[in-house]
C-alpha cells in the first residue's frame, strides 16, 4: 500500500503542469491582450518569461515571445527587440540539444504530460520573431539592423521548407521508441481503426494545407517591401522583385502585382525619383488560433480485459479566434489579406499531430501498465483507484501557443494625394497627418478586437 | 564506500569538464575557435587581401608618387547584408591602416560626420577664448580622389547532408571621383560549414 501511494504521489508531483495551470497563465495574459492593453499584457507575460536583467536571457522561450510581441503591440520596440533576441537564444539553445537531452526530457514527460517538457518553438514562431524584430528596427529608424532581421527571417523560411521535407521523415522513425517494451502495444492503439473512428469524430483530421513553400507571406511581402523601400542597390531591388513574385503567386493581389512592377522597374535601374509619393497600409487583423484541450478515451489494445479505472487521453487542437474586422478603407481603398495566419499555424499544427498523438498513446499505454501493476498487487481497491485519479490528474494537452499573432494580415497601397488621410475601421474614424518630408509611408494598423481602440503607427521613409 | 568515492569522482570529473577555463587565443587564427559568425579572423583575411590588390594596382598609382603625392580616399558606406549584427567598421579600419601605412593613400575623415572636428574647428574664430592666428583657415580642406563603397552578404544553403554551407561575400569598389569610374573592384569569399541543428547566427 505504501509502494502503491508512492507511485501514486510520484505520478501527482511530476505530472504537476496541468492544463488548468497553463490556462490560468494564459486567462489574464489574454484578457488584458483582448483590451488591447498591451503594456499590461506585457508585465504578466514578462513575469512568466524570467528575464535576468543581468545576463539578458529568459527561462521561458514562450513567454519571451509573448511579451515581445506585447511591447511591440505598445510601440516600445528597443524593449520587444531585448525580449525577442532573448528567445532566439533560448531557440538556439533547443535547436543544439543533444539527442540524449531530448530523449531524457520525453522519457520524463512520460510519467506527466507534453506540457511538463521545454515549449520548443515551431517554425513559425522563429519566423514571426525575426520578422516582428526586423519591423520593430525599422519603426525604430534602424534600417541597418532591420535589414539583418529580414535576411534572418528568409534564412528561416529557407530552413522551414528544408525541415518539412526532410525532419518529418526523421521523426517517424523515433515514434514509438521511448515505450520500449510496450512499443507494440502503442503502435497497435495507434493504428487500430477504433482510435482513428473517435479521433475522426472529435474532429482530430488534418485540415490545413501549408502555403506553396511553407512560407508565410506576410514575412517574405514585408521583406519585399523593405528592400525595395530602403534599396541601396539593384541586388536589394531584385530581391524585392523576388519575394513579391512569391507573395502574388500565392495572393494574386492588386497592390503586390503594383510592388512587383514597381521593384521590377526599380531593379531594371528606373531611378526612385520617378515614382510618386506612397502610402502602404498594413492591418494586423483580430487573433490566431489558439490551442486548446479534448480529452478522450481511447480503447487501448492490451487492457480490453482488465480492471483499470482511468485510460483517458488529452489531446491539443485548434481553436480559430475571430478577426477584429472584415477590413479596413484608407482613402478609399479597402485592405485584402495577404497572410491568413491561422492557415500557417494550422498547417504546421497537422504536420505535429501524429507525433502528439504517438507520445500521448505512449504515455497512456505506460501509465495504464503501472496502474495495472498496482491494481495486481493490492488488495484493498483502494490502490488502483487511487493511482487512476493520479493518471486523470497527469493527463494534460500541451496548449502552449504562441498566442500574441494575430489571424491575418492586410495590406493596400495607393499614390498620396494628400497629407490629410481619413482611416475608416469599423465604428472608427481616425484622420491621420502625413509628414511632408518623407516620400513614402506606411501606416501600420493593428486591431485586436472590434471593440478595442485600434493602434495607428506611421513609418516615414 | 568505495563505490561512493569512485562516483563522486566520476560525478565531479563531469562537471569540471564542461567547464572552459579563459585564456588567450589567437584572434587570427583561423583554424581554431571558429564561430558561424563573422570573426576578426574573417575580417582580416578579408581586408589584407583586398587592400593588397588595391596597392599593387596599376590604375591607382598617383602621377606624383615619386615626390611623395598620394590619392585621398573617402570611406562611404559599407552595407551589412549578412545576418550577422556586426560592425563593417571593422573590415574598412584593417583595409584604412594598411592603405595608409602603404604610402599610396590618406584617408580623408573631414566628410559624411565622421569627424566633425574638421568643420567645428573653423567656427572657434569667434571664440574668445581662441588664438585668432591659430584658428584653421577655410577653404584648406582637401576633396577626396577615390571613394570606398561595398557590401558584406551572407548566403546559406542547405546540403544534401542537411549541413548548411555559409558563404560571406565582401565587395568592395573604389570610384575615382573625377570621372564616376570604377578603378578597382575586389570580392573576397570565405566559406563556412556548420550542422544542420540550428540557425548560422
Amino acid at each position: 500500500m505504501k509502494k502503491t501511494l508512492i507511485i501514486a504521489t510520484s505520478l501527482l508531483v511530476t505530472g504537476c503542469v496541468t492544463t488548468a495551470m497553463q490556462n490560468n497563465q494564459y486567462d489574464s495574459f489574454e484578457a488584458h491582450m483582448s483590451g488591447a492593453d498591451y503594456l499590461q499584457a506585457s508585465i504578466i507575460a514578462s513575469d512568466y518569461a524570467e528575464l535576468d536583467d543581468k545576463t539578458g536571457q529568459v527561462d521561458d522561450l514562450l513567454w519571451a515571445m509573448q511579451t515581445g510581441a506585447a511591447l511591440r503591440f505598445n510601440g516600445q520596440y528597443q524593449e520587444s527587440i531585448q525580449y525577442f533576441d532573448a528567445a532566439e537564444h533560448v531557440m538556439k539553445s533547443e535547436d543544439t540539444e543533444s539527442a540524449v537531452e531530448k530523449g531524457a526530457e520525453t522519457a520524463g514527460s512520460m510519467l506527466g504530460n507534453d506540457a511538463m517538457m521545454d515549449y520548443e518553438q515551431t517554425q513559425y514562431d522563429g519566423i514571426m520573431a525575426n520578422t516582428y524584430k526586423a519591423w520593430s528596427f525599422w519603426q525604430a529608424g534602424d534600417t541597418q539592423n532591420a535589414r539583418i532581421e529580414f535576411n534572418r527571417a528568409e534564412d528561416r523560411q529557407r530552413r522551414a521548407a528544408q525541415y518539412f521535407a526532410d525532419e518529418i521523415t526523421e521523426q517517424k522513425e523515433a515514434i514509438a521508441n521511448d515505450a520500449g517494451e510496450n512499443s507494440d502495444a502503442v503502435k497497435q492503439s495507434m493504428s487500430s481503426p477504433e482510435t482513428k473512428k473517435i479521433l475522426a469524430q472529435e474532429g482530430f483530421s488534418p485540415q490545413w494545407q501549408a502555403y506553396e513553400g511553407y512560407i508565410n507571406p506576410y514575412t517574405t511581402y514585408s521583406n519585399g517591401l523593405f528592400f525595395m523601400l530602403n534599396g541601396q542597390s539593384r541586388a536589394d531591388y531584385q530581391k524585392a522583385v523576388e519575394s513579391f513574385k512569391r507573395v502574388y503567386s500565392i495572393t494574386q493581389s492588386a497592390a503586390v502585382k503594383t510592388d512587383l512592377q514597381m521593384a521590377q522597374a526599380l531593379a531594371k535601374g528606373k531611378s526612385t525619383d520617378n515614382f510618386k509619393h506612397g502610402v502602404w497600409v498594413v492591418f494586423e487583423n483580430g487573433q490566431s488560433a489558439v490551442r486548446e484541450e479534448k480529452r478522450l478515451d481511447l480503447p487501448l489494445a492490451i487492457f480490453k480485459n482488465s480492471n483499470v479505472k482511468y485510460t483517458g487521453i488529452a489531446l491539443p487542437r485548434l481553436k480559430a479566434r475571430s478577426k477584429a474586422y472584415e477590413n479596413i478603407t484608407v482613402a478609399g481603398y479597402k485592405t485584402q489579406e495577404i497572410a491568413d495566419i491561422d492557415k500557417i499555424i494550422g498547417a504546421e499544427f497537422d504536420q505535429e499531430f501524429p507525433y502528439i498523438l504517438a507520445r500521448e498513446i505512449t504515455r497512456v499505454t505506460l501509465k495504464t501498465v503501472a496502474q495495472a501493476q498496482i491494481e495486481k498487487n493490492d488488495d484493498s481497491g483502494i490502490g488502483g483507484l487511487v493511482a487512476g485519479i493520479a493518471q486523470a490528474a497527469t493527463t494534460g494537452a500541451d496548449i502552449r501557443t504562441f498566442s500574441a499573432l494575430p489571424a491575418q494580415y492586410q495590406l493596400t497601397r495607393f499614390e498620396k494625394t494628400s497629407n490629410q488621410l481619413e482611416l475608416q475601421i469599423g465604428q472608427h474614424s481616425i484622420p491621420v497627418t502625413l509628414s511632408d518630408d518623407a516620400k513614402h509611408h506606411i501606416i501600420y494598423v493593428k486591431a485586436i478586437t472590434a471593440a478595442t481602440e485600434p493602434r495607428i503607427d506611421i513609418i516615414n521613409i | 564506500m568505495k563505490k561512493l568515492i569512485v562516483g563522486t569522482l566520476f560525478t565531479a570529473l563531469v562537471l569540471t569538464g564542461c567547464k572552459t577555463n579563459t585564456q588567450y587565443i589567437d584572434p587570427a587564427d583561423a583554424e581554431q575557435n571558429i564561430t558561424v559568425g563573422l570573426s576578426y579572423a574573417d575580417f582580416q583575411l578579408a581586408a589584407q587581401t583586398m587592400a593588397d590588390e588595391m596597392i599593387a594596382s596599376p590604375l591607382l598609382v598617383h602621377p606624383k608618387a615619386a615626390q611623395g603625392g598620394r590619392y585621398i580616399l573617402h570611406v562611404n558606406n559599407i552595407t551589412n547584408d549578412t545576418m550577422q549584427r556586426v560592425d563593417t567598421d571593422q573590415l574598412v579600419k584593417t583595409i584604412r591602416v594598411r592603405l595608409l601605412n602603404s604610402g599610396k593613400f590618406v584617408v580623408t575623415t573631414a566628410f559624411n560626420g565622421e569627424d566633425n572636428m574638421t568643420k567645428d574647428v573653423r567656427g572657434l574664430s569667434d571664440s574668445e577664448m581662441v588664438k585668432k592666428s591659430s584658428v584653421k583657415k577655410s577653404g584648406t580642406v582637401l576633396a577626396p580622389d577615390y571613394s570606398l563603397s561595398g557590401k558584406i552578404l551572407q548566403r546559406n544553403a542547405s546540403l544534401d547532408n542537411g549541413d548548411t554551407r555559409i558563404e560571406y561575400y565582401f565587395q568592395l569598389t573604389l570610384t575615382n571621383l573625377e570621372n564616376g569610374l570604377a578603378y578597382w573592384e575586389g570580392e573576397k569569399v570565405i566559406g563556412k560549414l556548420s550542422g544542420a541543428d540550428t540557425v548560422a547566427w
